[in-house]
């Protein structure tokens, strides 16, 4: 008896080539088991079951031609409903875009399909990645696979439920302020979010374009490093991509090489609102990196307190825009009677197409970039972002990776924060800073809590360096 | 700033969105939230340039200048000129210029 539990990406490749199962079998087990456990958790809002088995089967004749399909040959992948697949559905978890078909590959898929990835169904977010619990998507909750009645955190929570519970083998989810290291750090597995540039944006659904980044979610970071290198890179279909060097992400990491680097602990990150709980975790992850004699120094990011209010003011400003676009008129028309105006079309369908969240976003957005608020609110924000984008480059200066939470608390109760959209907010302090900054950043879960409620630690890096914190990552995992 | 019913219903009235009984709850939460906000007037930020985009790369732009040494450049190329305009051929049909 196959036991996904133990599956990764590396042991499903090895399983595949010494003919342990065939991807075909392999696939079928997969639906199998993710159809069920997908009534209890709603991590997927489709699964593909005829198109991947299809892909499978490909896979096979390659496979039994002597063919090599590539480093992801027949890996089970969870895609996030935010990001076209070609002929699948694409709903931002939005009834306005409740029967939209993507008519084209996003570049990251065009990527993982080249390299002969299958894609078991599009997974649940919030609205249009909105949210840090996927209380707001349209078409219900996802469950946290570790306490059904807790959140698996968001925007990115089908994405990493699904992984965390053995539905897929890894998952992409996107990082506009924390959406692929929250989810992955109360669902218990690893999550990066690249450089911004790092991985194109074509094909996924824009939320906030100057802070959207693409990132993996993997049982471990040899996968994660395995999926980013898989998708990373320069797109002339996505002006924000860089051609960077990222050297071998998948190499055996050289303790030497971290022991070489210094890491920094901000004060502010370990100040008052963070859970006793979370508190003690840090320190034995402080205490664990001591033990493999990596040095690390006391930082300060002194405008940290600021990233909150400055995100929640740039962000909606920038949502206010993307979403613009949607007239509500093609993939999910309300029912309505008479002959309403243009104007009036355009009021009802966004009334009815976009949820609570997205309204208030979006509103918040109009409001900052509105005549008279313009300068007050959203260059104010512009402004204190360099500042906070500034105490970053000083750090990186002493240091060569910052160590801090993901998050305050561990998974929160399901309606617990749902009707405080500020103290929702707050709960994104640690993950924004990365977002504003550029810069890349992973979440590892902090080991030793099977049993408990998973807890998540970060390790922020310099552009380009996904290397430095990766390959920390895979040696903290080894002790 | 205190947000105002009418504030929101002018809001949604720029952003396209009708809001059907939902204004009062929007307003007890954007009053909150722009409150919040307020923390960044503790910031002296009057010296400090604004970071518009993801990362540090500026757009490179020619300078704001009106005796632009391009400017004028492929009128010749027009067929039809009427003074200061420029008359484009028709997609369709016969041109009657």
């Amino acid at each position: 008896m196959l036991n996904l539990r133990d599956l990764t990406i590396k042991s499903f490749r090895e399983g595949l080539l010494n003919k342990s199962f065939s991807t075909f079998e392999i696939t079928k087990f997969f639906f199998d088991f993710a159809e069920e456990k997908n009534s209890e958790l709603n991590a997927f809002l489709s699964l593909h079951r005829d198109q991947a088995l299809e892909a499978a089967s490909k896979i096979d004749v390659r496979l039994a031609e002597g063919d090599d399909p590539g480093v992801l040959a027949g890996v089970p992948l969870a895609i996030k409903d935010n990001i076209l697949v070609e002929g699948l559905p694409a709903t931002a978890a939005s009834k306005i875009l409740e029967n939209y078909s993507a008519p084209y590959d996003a570049e990251v898929i065009a990527k993982l399909k080249k390299r002969g990835a299958i894609f078991i169904g599009k997974t649940n977010l919030d609205e249009f990645a909105m949210g840090s619990s996927t209380e707001n998507s349209a078409f219900g909750v996802t469950r946290n696979p570790h306490d059904s009645e807790r959140v698996a955190g968001g925007s990115s929570g089908g994405s990493a439920a699904a992984v965390a519970a053995h539905m897929a083998i890894g998952a992409l989810g996107t990082d506009t302020g924390g959406s692929v290291r929250e989810p992955a750090a109360f669902c218990g597995v690893v999550g990066l979010k690249p450089t911004y540039g790092a991985v194109s944006r074509f094909g996924a659904i824009a939320m906030a374009s100057s802070l959207d980044q693409i990132g993996p979610i993997a049982k471990n970071a040899e996968d994660a490093a395995t999926l980013f290198q898989a998708i990373a890179g320069i797109d002339p279909k996505d002006s924000t991509s860089v051609d960077a060097d990222y050297h071998d992400l998948t190499a055996d990491p050289d303790l030497e090489r971290i022991r070489e680097l210094k890491i920094g602990i901000p004060d502010e990150y370990f100040g008052e609102g963070l859970d006793p709980e979370v508190r003690g975790e840090m320190e034995k992850v402080i205490e664990d990196l001591k033990s493999l004699k990596i040095n690390l120094k006391k930082i300060s990011l002194p405008h940290t307190k600021y990233a909150v209010a400055v995100y929640y003011l740039i962000m909606p400003a920038e949502v206010s825009t993307n979403l613009a676009r949607y007239d509500g008129l093609r993939y999910s028309p309300p029912p309505r009677s008479g002959r309403p105006s243009l104007l009036d079309l355009y009021l009802y369908n966004r009334s009815y197409g976009f949820g609570p969240e997205t309204k208030r976003r979006i509103l918040l957005g109009t409001f900052a970039l509105s005549a008279g608020y313009y300068d007050a609110y959203y260059l104010k924000a512009q402004k204190a972002r360099s500042l906070i984008k500034k105490d970053f480059d000083e750090a990186f200066r002493e240091v060569d990776v910052i160590l801090a939470p993901v998050t305050p608390t561990p998974a929160f109760k399901i309606g617990e924060k749902a009707n405080d959209p500020l103290q929702m907010y707050l709960s994104d302090i640690f993950t924004i800073p990365a977002n504003l900054a550029g810069l890349p950043a992973v979440s590892m879960p902090v080991r030793g809590r099977e049993g408990k409620l998973p807890i998540g630690f970060q390790l922020m890096g310099k552009p380009w360096r996904e290397k430095d914190i990766l390959d920390i990552g895979r040696l903290y995992e080894r002790l | 700033m205190e947000l105002k019913e009418s504030d929101i219903r002018k809001l949604s009235e720029l952003a396209r969105v009708s809001l059907e009984g939902e204004e009062v709850g929007l307003l007890d939460n954007m009053r909150e939230i722009i409150g919040y906000f307020e923390v960044l007037n503790e910031l002296k930020t009057d010296a400090v340039e604004p970071m518009s985009g993801g990362t540090s790369l500026v757009n490179r732009f020619r300078a704001d200048a009106a005796d632009w040494p391009c400017q004028g450049l492929g009128r010749e190329d027009f067929s039809v000129k009427e003074g200061e305009s420029l008359k484009t051929p028709p997609v369709f049909g016969e041109s009657n210029a």
